[in-house]
């Protein structure tokens, strides 16, 4: 199965890359930030600019997101923010292509930005600490974290 | 040999970086800092901007004790090479933050006691020396990803 991972650099793909054994067995590619994501010796990977809380730069970003989704069509997405998941995962679902988010272990006790925007869409979606289950909604669920 | 990670913010880290070039001038031990954006650089310690991660890992690894700031990546890192890292949150007033976090994470990760946060780096050096910081640690094993992958399975 092809399995899309996004996310952006630095801590959140740290994550990513704690949890890389339950990607085994998958054909993968990985969408994140072009900052420092080109230093993690990841194959089959597209890099692009850092997005922000910057509305226009999430509309910038949906061609180059377009060509790399329906170059790789993926049956699955899994990401775990930041805000580089926001116009990925919209166009992802759009495309029919199945969402599973897993909110950062940085978020303790309060819910992101991101995962807001993204709860509604996501398949599964899935906590880091027991106590942000009630943060956000039935669908969430918590088993345990990347490590 | 102890290793200093201030990560990959775009504001230096001076203030942590200054005062291990302090320590590496008084101790035979050989300090090592990913320095990252910071002006400033280490006179006595060994520095160098950025690395690949796996080289990241390597040196923590290798490293008796490691220091980094409260970045969820470097603290990870750290305590899934089996050290108790020293975490050193970055503080807006001294421009090394963009903003003060709350740094919920390492209050988390200190109470579980798998790091030590430590806001006043003079005490840095007498820190340094405690047992804790000899000695690998197995980290927890979670099962989230083999949960995911059931999920991944199981999606279609």
């Amino acid at each position: 199965m092809k399995v899309g991972i996004v996310c952006s650099d630095g801590g959140h793909l740290t994550e990513m890359l704690q949890i890389k054994e339950a990607f085994e067995g998958h054909d993968t590619f990985f969408i994140t930030y072009n900052v420092v994501g080109g230093g993690y010796g990841l194959e089959n990977v597209y890099l692009m600019n850092i997005l922000k809380k910057n509305p226009l730069r999430y509309l910038a970003s949906l061609p180059f997101l377009l060509k790399v989704l329906l170059k790789e069509k993926p049956k699955i997405i899994v990401s775990n923010g930041a805000e580089i998941a926001i116009p990925t995962l919209y166009l992802a679902k759009l495309l029919g292509i199945k969402i599973i988010f897993i909110e950062t272990i940085a978020r303790v006790d309060e819910s992101s930005f991101t995962g807001r925007l993204i709860y509604p869409l996501a398949n599964i979606f899935l906590v880091q600490w027991p106590q942000m289950l009630e943060k956000y909604g039935k669908k969430a669920r918590y088993h345990g974290r990347v490590f | 040999m102890i290793f200093v990670i201030t990560g990959t913010h775009y504001q230096g880290f001076e203030r942590l970086i200054k005062k291990m070039d302090e320590i590496a001038a008084k101790t035979n031990e050989n300090v090592i800092i990913q320095v990252g954006y910071a002006k400033y650089k280490p006179e006595t310690a060994e520095y160098f901007d950025f690395v690949p991660y796996a080289k990241i890992v390597e040196l923590c690894r290798e490293a008796r004790a490691v220091i980094c700031t409260d970045g969820s990546g470097s603290m990870i890192t750290a305590i899934k090479c089996g050290k108790i890292p020293i975490v050193v949150p970055r503080k807006q007033e001294y421009g090394e933050a963009a903003y003060n976090t709350k740094s919920s994470l390492a209050r988390e990760f200190a109470k579980e006691n798998v790091i030590t946060l430590l806001e006043d780096t003079d005490k840095l050096e007498v820190e340094l020396k405690k047992d804790r910081y000899y000695v690998t640690v197995p980290p927890r094993k979670d099962n989230l990803a083999s949960k995911l992958k059931e999920y991944i399975e199981n999606i279609g």
